[in-house]
């Protein structure tokens, strides 16, 4: 595959603060790429600098084989570099209506007829004249969408693109987008919180913790062995736990003894714990924990289960609850079954 | 593009402040400003002084009381009432505060038609039916106070005020008044009020404060002595170094309060005087019912009584209604004449046709260079963040108006120059010096309001720098900077102090002609002029409302 995108030693800094630090990757044509991170981690730094919008302080952003941006320099100005981006905002045109808010990015690239088409295939062909004050949420983001992708960017930018949506709109949204990059074989970078989004859509994903870069894998890698707590927060892959591993495989923790991988070197770890490692046993196996709150959560859209928060010596761990009810106070024992991988960070 | 901003901007901005202080100072160079006539300008200064600062202080508070109550009562009315308060309380900063003054005098003066009215109706009146006791009865002259032309300048810009206020009012998710109701109650609601309101309000007052310690021709009018007169007084006698040295004193207490109140205006954040429009919160309380409008109705005619309904009461009353008596003629000067409303406003055509062309043609050719060049300056001077920088250009404005009419001839009487001295560009200087800060503060305003995304939306789109200006900045930001066309050519319209000093021999402007004709006495043809004056300011609304009503919402010819 042909790489469209290289960014290295990318780095900005805002009145001498650090935003991004030292961030490499590269995409190639087609790849989906879900940047996670908590707030103000550089997120949205990170696409203004791809897009052109400002210069980096440090590091290049190379776009289709071509030197785009260096250190203080913006060499390919935005409009000029095949790059399409949806605001958080949406940042669509008070003055315009729905058709011409796509025509605008269409011009040179089909003009109106092919903003009519854009418009139809997002569902949204009866609203062609309407002002964008009469237009509801969702068909605002729709409109942004068919405006960004109106431009036939080689990289799509999105920013939250579906933060203001419920679940079922951004369901919607969803599949609406990856049906229209699969079409084109648009690179897809995406500024997300949300781990539906990031699942549902990328491929690889990008986590950046207080600017810098702690993964930049694909998704089942980064799913499946997580090498950074930041990355354990931004998928919700489990709770990180305290932990003294004392000999290969095994560990000290305030919720007893636990396993963990092989490689794992002897001293102070972190280890993640997976939703469903954590359990209440019975007799004298694990440790004797107080349940501080009982929850009910979903584990996926279709199924809420019973989630009980226990303590031991002030550490709390979440576990769901299968064999039994339970009361807030009481005093249970847990055990943490399986292998706990060790996390940094 | 950004490197040729790096030399542009500073010298665009230079120039600014080169138009708006160079009269300010070849009137402090160029007089022969000497220690003896400071010393004489700073013992004659406290009187004037002082009763600048007393007319002041209460057209602030005559501001803030019909200000405040007024923003808050029609923001609480229905969205299409709202718009025709607004539109009746924004009319009354299109009239010149020295036709409001005349207004005043011919209504309320000692021998006004209402003060007279009102004085026998309580009984003081003559009490005898002969006619020279009826011509001679007058009541007590206290329209020619300081405290009345405090009232006639807190009439006329009340709604700075008010802007002020409704602009944070809207701005305010009317939810914090409920949460704090019930956290404490109305104490509480009068708490989070007087947080929010407060600093938009005594920001604007203290700009009303500041606009009259300059103002000349009402207090003129008014009998009232003011710096602005004591300055202009000094230039007729040709004492110019003490009339320069009187502007002294007066600038850093009007730097002062300007300052200070944009300085709350800008903390505030939520206040804006540059528009009322802006993100509106979502919960924006319950729905207006008939009270509100009808308490909104009733404030907005409290409002506009003094700046609006007097003037225009008392100019139709002179117009249709005054029928003076054929001897009266005798002797009078020429345009004293008896007439009706047709004739009076032929015999005001007559008069001052040629002033008031000569007036549209070069308000309209000041205004819409003014706004082209705020333009280009704001463009470039945000580009590399100068724009804070050109808030100091407001400091002209302290500039009392003799002072830069004064500057300008220093400046610019001289046989090399007297291409310029003799000719209208001298006055457009005028205006310029005077005016283009409002121009470049209102500019900046409408440019800041469209959201930099749109542009960066544009620039991703494949549109240049040219392209994203007109296709997306303009039409987005286009009613501030009609707005600040509009502010500017009424200004300089009705701008009469410095106008007076600079105007060209032989090509008199409308505004110093009919405040001249005004000192003549009451007279039907000098009302028509005024209404004439009046026209020449409406003039512009004409195109801009048609213009309003046809803007379609989806603009066109972008593809």
């Amino acid at each position: 595959m042909k790489e469209v995108l290289r960014i290295a030693n990318l780095s900005q800094a805002f009145n001498g603060t650090t935003v991004l630090h030292d961030v490499n990757f590269s995409l190639a044509a087609g790849d989906r790429l879900a940047v996670l991170g908590p707030s103000g981690s550089g997120k949205t730094t990170l696409l203004r600098l791809i897009a052109g919008l400002e210069p980096p302080k440090r590091g290049d952003i190379i776009i289709n084989e071509k030197a785009a941006s260096r250190a203080g320099e913006v060499l390919i100005l935005p409009e000029h570099r095949e790059v399409a981006l949806v605001f958080q905002g949406l940042a669509l045109f008070p003055h315009l209506c729905a058709l011409d808010q796509i025509a605008f990015a269409a011009r040179g690239r089909g003009g109106r007829e092919s903003a009519l088409g854009l418009l139809e295939s997002i569902g949204l062909g009866h609203r062609a004249n309407a002002p964008l004050d009469q237009l509801s949420g969702g068909e605002r983001q729709r409109i942004a969408l068919a405006r960004a992708l109106a431009q036939r960017p080689k990289i799509l930018l999105m920013d939250e693109p579906f933060a203001s949506l419920d679940d079922e709109k951004r369901g919607e949204m969803r599949d609406l987008l990856r049906s229209l990059l699969e079409r084109d074989e648009t690179t897809l970078i995406m500024v997300t919180h949300s781990r539906d989004d990031a699942l549902d859509l990328a491929r690889r994903v990008l986590v950046l913790d207080q600017g810098g870069q702690v993964a930049s894998d694909p998704l089942e890698k980064v799913l499946f062995s997580p090498q950074h707590v930041a990355v354990v927060r931004a998928l919700g892959l489990g709770q990180v736990i305290p932990g003294e591993a004392f000999a290969p495989g095994k560990a000290e923790t305030v919720f007893g003894k636990v396993c963990t991988t092989i490689g794992t070197k002897p001293g102070h770890v972190r280890l993640l714990v997976r939703p469903s490692q954590p359990r209440i046993v019975s007799g004298l196996e694990g440790v004797e924990a107080e349940v501080v709150s009982l929850e009910l959560r979903p584990s996926d859209a279709r199924e809420v289960r019973r989630v009980a928060v226990v303590r031991v010596a002030g550490n709390r761990l979440r576990l769901f609850v299968r064999e039994r009810v339970l009361s807030v106070g009481e005093r249970v024992r847990v055990q943490i079954e399986g292998e706990c991988e060790p996390v940094e960070g | 593009m950004k490197s040729s901003s790096r030399i542009l901007a500073p010298s665009a901005v230079f120039l600014a402040a080169a138009i708006v202080f160079s009269p300010l100072l070849a009137a402090l160079l160029g007089t022969g400003l000497n220690p003896h006539a400071l010393g004489r300008a700073f013992h004659t200064a406290a009187r004037p002084l002082g009763g600048s600062a007393e007319t002041a202080m209460v057209s602030a508070l005559v501001a803030l009381l019909l200000g405040v109550p007024f923003a808050i009562l029609v923001e609480r009315s229905r969205p299409g009432l709202r718009r025709v308060f607004w539109a009746l309380g924004l009319l009354v900063l299109m009239i010149p505060p020295y036709i409001v003054a005349e207004s005043w005098i011919v209504l309320l003066g000692p021998a006004g038609k209402i003060s007279r009215m009102v004085a026998t109706m309580l009984g003081f009146g003559p009490h005898s039916t002969d006619p020279l006791e009826i011509a001679r009865f007058s009541v007590p002259a206290l329209v020619y106070s300081w405290p009345a032309v405090g009232a006639v300048m807190g009439g006329c810009f009340f709604p700075i005020v008010a802007l002020a206020v409704a602009s944070a009012f809207r701005r305010t998710d009317l939810r914090v008044f409920e949460s704090a109701r019930i956290a404490q109650g109305k104490r509480g609601v009068c708490r989070i009020a007087a947080h929010i309101l407060l600093p938009p309000a005594m920001g604007g007052a203290l700009l009303v404060f500041a606009v009259t310690l300059t103002e000349f021709s009402v207090p003129q009018l008014m009998r009232v002595r003011t710096i602005g007169e004591a300055i202009y007084e000094r230039i007729q006698e040709g004492d110019v170094a003490t009339a320069a040295a009187l502007g002294l004193p007066v600038l850093p207490v009007v730097i002062f309060a300007g300052g200070l109140g944009a300085f709350i205006l800008a903390r505030a954040r939520s206040a804006s005087l540059a528009g009322l429009e802006g993100e509106v919160p979502k919960f924006t309380g319950p729905r207006p019912d008939h009270v509100s409008d009808l308490a909104a109705a009733v404030m907005t005619f409290i409002a506009t009584i003094p700046a609006f309904i007097l003037p225009i009461t008392s100019l139709i009353w002179l117009v249709v209604a005054a029928k003076l008596p054929p001897e009266s003629n005798i002797g009078s000067h020429k345009v004293l004449r008896a007439s009706g409303f047709q004739e009076s406003l032929r015999g005001a055509w007559d008069l001052a046709h040629d002033d008031a062309v000569r007036t549209v043609l070069l308000a309209g050719f000041a205004a819409t260079l003014a706004a082209i060049f705020a333009i280009m300056l704001v463009r470039m001077a945000s580009r590399i963040r100068l724009g804070p920088l050109l808030g100091t250009v407001g400091a002209g404005l302290a500039v009392p108006a003799p002072i830069v009419g004064l500057g300008l001839i220093v400046l610019w009487n001289h046989e090399w120059s007297a291409a310029v001295y003799q000719g209208p560009a001298l006055v457009l200087l005028a205006w310029f010096a005077r005016y283009l800060p409002v121009t470049i503060f209102l500019v900046q305003g409408a440019l800041a309001r469209v959201p930099k995304e749109l542009e960066s939306a544009a620039a991703l789109a494949g549109r240049g720098p040219w392209e994203r200006f007109a296709a997306v900045v303009l039409p987005n930001a286009a009613p501030g900077i009609v707005a600040a066309w509009l502010a500017t050519y009424v200004l300089s319209a009705t701008e009469f102090s410095a106008t007076l000093l600079v105007s060209p021999p032989g090509g008199p402007l409308l505004a110093p002609s009919v405040v001249n004709l005004m000192r003549r006495g009451q007279d039907p043809e000098i009302a028509a002029c005024q209404f004439l004056l009046l026209a020449v300011i409406a003039l512009p609304l004409v195109p801009i409302s048609v213009a309003t009503v046809f803007r379609s919402r989806t603009i066109k010819g972008i593809n």
